[in-house]
């Protein structure tokens, strides 16, 4: 018998074939499994299932120190002066090389630091939320697009 | 968070179709149940997104394949199924049989029994291609092995089959 046939032959009769029947067990167990998640205190879960609030609250601090972030950069650059003050006060009591490193530290942050903070924590911020929005539009694709992608045509 | 009444509905509306996949994909029932477990419990997971799409019951057969395959290639004879080394027809296929519903003749069971007693080499691919819809590349894809291969395995596997057929025929 050719190949074709042969596949016409078994295609016909396989797909004449009933579904065997999903043992009753099935769903109880399935049930205890659900309810096991379910009792799980809500910080031991995926974030998306925990509770409206605590998503909330989360990603209200996240965006809180983002924006913190943001505004220490842009209102207060003098932070960093002040940062490094405290560094100098270590440097001077501190031995020789020890000195020499704060000059180091100082001289870096003066040639990148100051300049670049600002610019940085920008894009930080918008790189983090891009991502965070492609990843979920990525999920959400591959979520419900499962079912497009499979079964393309057979070859014969 | 999900009504679990409602995901109740939800799984009992396709369960078969899961418990299906699985068992004919992995040839014993015991596996098969702990794979459909799995895969409802992913489904109870995002139910929110997935519970009233048309797509939910693609998605499941997507995720129920997956694991199958995992499951074969963590547990079972990798070597056998994944191999390109050429094996023996006879082989030493998992036999269960496995009773179909409702089978208006004895045809029915004696052909789900037939495609349960062929090796996972020839019975994987199979299953995949006329229950599944998957083309000969995707399945080649899926199993990792060369298009040649999965076309002669499925020859091997549908003549199997066919006479086993005919042997029903006669009797």
């Amino acid at each position: 018998m050719q190949p074709d046939r042969l596949e016409e032959l078994i295609d016909r009769r396989l797909q004449a074939l009933p579904d065997p029947q999903a043992p009753a067990t099935l769903w109880p167990r399935v049930r205890v499994a659900v309810e096991r998640r379910l009792a799980q205190p809500w910080y031991r879960r995926a974030w998306r299932d925990w509770p409206v609030a605590q998503r909330a609250a989360s990603s209200g601090l996240v965006l809180a120190a983002l924006a913190g972030g943001l505004f220490v950069g842009a209102v207060d650059p003098g932070l960093l002066a002040r940062i490094s003050g405290l560094v100098r006060i270590f440097g001077t009591s501190a031995t020789a090389g020890a000195g020499v490193l704060v000059a180091v530290a100082e001289g870096l942050r003066h040639a990148l630091v100051e300049p670049l903070a600002l610019y940085v924590l920008a894009w930080a911020f918008l790189t983090g939320t891009v991502v965070a929005v492609f990843g979920a539009i990525f999920r959400q694709a591959l979520t419900l697009g499962h079912a497009v992608t499979i079964g393309g045509a057979s070859e014969s | 968070m999900t009504d679990v009444s409602r995901f109740e509905a939800f799984v009992r509306e396709h369960e078969d179709r899961v418990f299906a996949t699985a068992v004919r994909l992995l040839g014993n029932r015991a596996d098969a149940e702990d794979i459909a477990q799995t895969v409802f419990l992913r489904a109870f997971e995002r139910f929110e997104s997935i519970g009233t799409e048309p797509s939910a019951g693609g998605w499941l057969r997507t995720v129920t394949t997956n694991l199958c395959l995992n499951h074969l290639t963590r547990f079972r004879r990798r070597w056998r199924l994944f191999s390109e080394m050429e094996t023996d027809d006879g082989g030493t296929p998992y036999q269960e049989t496995i009773p179909a519903r409702d089978a208006p003749g004895e045809e029915y069971a004696e052909l789900e029994a037939a495609l349960h007693g062929l090796p996972d080499h020839q019975r994987v691919p199979l299953v995949l291609f006329h229950f599944e819809g998957r083309s000969y590349r995707e399945i080649a894809s899926l199993l990792r092995v060369s298009l040649g291969k999965v076309k002669t395995d499925m020859h091997r596997g549908r003549k199997a089959l066919r006479d086993r057929l005919e042997r029903d025929d006669v009797r």
